[in-house]
């Protein structure tokens, strides 16, 4: 939360919740698009994850910066300086506040500008500093607040540390802090220290902010993922990634260099079920070739037409194995049909060559008959017999 | 940051005193940000005409994330008021005061709310006398059932 004395009583709109004060670094749920202060809202979650106003179910990876709209709105408001009751009655836009804190304000806290001290104390008091603490460097008087004091004691005491030993320096030993100081090598860099450690701080604050955002794209990489491996069990072979589909292009490419139409169908030799994923040049180099190629690749692309999506073909095949079916079953009937025609048809010839067979014997027995009675007649006289033959 | 509680409570000290506190309400003692007494009467026709109670809140650092600890004062002559939801040692049953706690409450908004539950049938609570006997210092500690909307 902010800790700002604002000059005029903010908008309530802007006004978090929680803490009561204008928003600080707001944040926006996604669910119920209500807007806290980040911390307030992350500390309330860690207390119970629902939404404070409305009580609807809330995780931290529903929360997303607030609209630069409403920053821009509460970053403007007008605040007092903090060392308002000291006598600083300096106000500025809060976003220019702490600069106002670091760079101009009589009361903010900085340090001794003069090499060898480490003190830090409020920028006015820093001539009356210099002049009591400086101008005999063994001579510190106590009177410039309880750090001063403590550093005192520590040059008086037997084994003497750096003042800097805070920001690492290993010294101890007999020199006492200002003449350790003169060669001390964090004493050039005590500048540097502050402005990093300020530095630090603010990226500590990013780094929070980004560790959140990171943590809500993962979990939405992690949710896509999910929906993809889904996606690629429904598909099954249809599924080709686009990876899979240019190295096959490339390495047989190579293979068959300076064949003409040789990298667009080579991909058949990748796996046996490459010549059903040709890629889209093939395609369309069947399309428009001639019989020629047709005849060359007859044999490797599938029999399935690759234009349509899976669903369409899918809808295609079963349409043509219903076709296959009902021809199936047509053409059987007709044959059942053909052979019985055929056997009635042989039937019948068998009845008439019957009956002729039948008419040939009546001949026949009427023939031996005749002749019968001829050869009797013999028997009894020659006459007859010449007479028999003659009707014969 | 024990400031983000005082701060809180010292904005709310400052609406009650700019604003005064609602009809029935009045602010009876907030010498510093960790216990404040109010004192609370039922207006209008109710069973608790005439009759004036005293609410103590206490406060956490975690407050406004945590909820206050609050119950009638029952020392110094002062009773609690004879509701279902009120246990005679000054506990309050109040889903509010417990798991429905949001930071969006306040401690006038708590106050309404009890003012408001106060207006039912003059009955003690069925287990009181057990709840009495068990029940720790702080109402906070105990794990309320709320059973109803009353």
């Amino acid at each position: 939360m902010s800790l700002y004395n604002y000059v005029e009583t903010p908008n309530t709109n802007l006004v978090c919740c929680i803490c009561r004060a204008p928003f600080t670094d707001p944040i926006t749920t996604r669910t119920c698009t209500h807007t806290f202060c980040s911390e307030c809202i992350l500390r309330a979650l860690t207390h119970s994850a629902l939404c404070p106003i409305d009580r609807s179910p809330l995780s931290v990876n529903d929360l997303v910066d607030a609209s630069p709209i409403v920053r821009s709105l509460v970053d403007e408001l007008v605040v007092e300086c903090p060392h308002l009751s000291e006598g600083c009655s300096h106000t500025s836009q809060r976003q220019a506040m702490p600069l106002h804190l670091r760079d101009e304000c009589e009361y903010g806290e900085v340090g001794c500008l003069v090499d060898g001290c480490t003190e830090v104390m409020k920028r006015k008091d820093i001539p009356a500093h210099v002049e009591k603490a400086h101008a005999d460097s063994e001579m510190h008087s106590g009177e410039e607040g309880q750090e001063e004091e403590g550093s005192i004691s520590r040059t008086e005491s037997e084994e003497h540390t750096c003042p800097h030993a805070g920001i690492g320096c290993p010294y101890t030993g007999p020199l006492k802090a200002s003449e350790h100081l003169e060669s001390c090598p964090y004493e050039s860099l005590k500048g540097f220290f502050v402005m990093n450690t300020a530095r630090m701080s603010l990226l500590t604050e990013q780094n929070m902010l980004l560790r959140h955002r990171v943590d809500t794209l993962e979990s939405t990489v992690f949710t896509l993922r999910r929906e993809m491996n889904a996606a690629k069990n429904a598909l099954g072979p249809w599924f080709r990634s686009s990876y899979h589909g240019m190295g096959g292009y490339s390495v047989v490419g190579s293979e068959v260099a300076g064949a003409t139409a040789g990298p667009s169908e080579s991909g058949g030799g990748v796996d046996e079920l490459s010549p059903y994923f040709p890629s889209e040049e093939v395609g369309l180099r069947h399309r428009a070739s001639s019989s020629v190629s047709e005849g060359m690749y007859g044999g490797i692309v599938a029999p399935l037409d690759l234009g349509t999506t899976l669903e369409g073909t899918l809808v295609g095949l079963r349409e043509s194995m219903v076709g296959l079916a009902a021809g199936v079953d047509s053409a059987g009937r007709r044959s059942e049909i053909a052979l019985a025609n055929e056997t009635l048809r042989l039937g019948e010839e068998m009845m008439s060559v019957r009956a002729q067979m039948h008419g040939l014997r009546m001949q026949v027995h009427g023939m031996m008959m005749d002749r019968n009675a001829a050869l009797r007649e013999e028997g009894y006289g020659n006459f007859g017999m010449a007479g028999s033959i003659t009707k014969l | 940051m024990a400031s983000i509680s005082a701060r809180r409570l010292a904005k709310e000290l400052r609406e009650i005193q700019s604003e005064g506190c609602p009809v029935g309400i009045t602010l009876l003692e907030a010498n510093d940000f960790s216990r404040w007494l109010f004192t609370i009467e039922v207006m209008g026709e109710s069973l608790y005409q005439g009759e004036v109670y005293d609410l103590q809140f206490r406060f956490d650092a975690q407050y406004p994330i945590s909820s206050p600890a609050v119950q009638f004062v029952v020392t110094g002559g002062k009773q609690s008021p004879i509701h279902p939801h009120v246990y005679s040692n000054g506990h309050i049953c109040a889903s509010i005061l417990g798991n429905e706690w949001s930071p969006v409450l306040s401690v006038i908004a708590v106050c309404v709310t009890l003012q408001s539950m106060l207006a039912s049938c003059k009955v003690r609570p069925t287990d009181n006398d057990r709840y009495v006997r068990n029940a720790p210092e702080n109402p906070k500690k105990t794990l309320f059932h709320y059973d109803d909307d009353t």
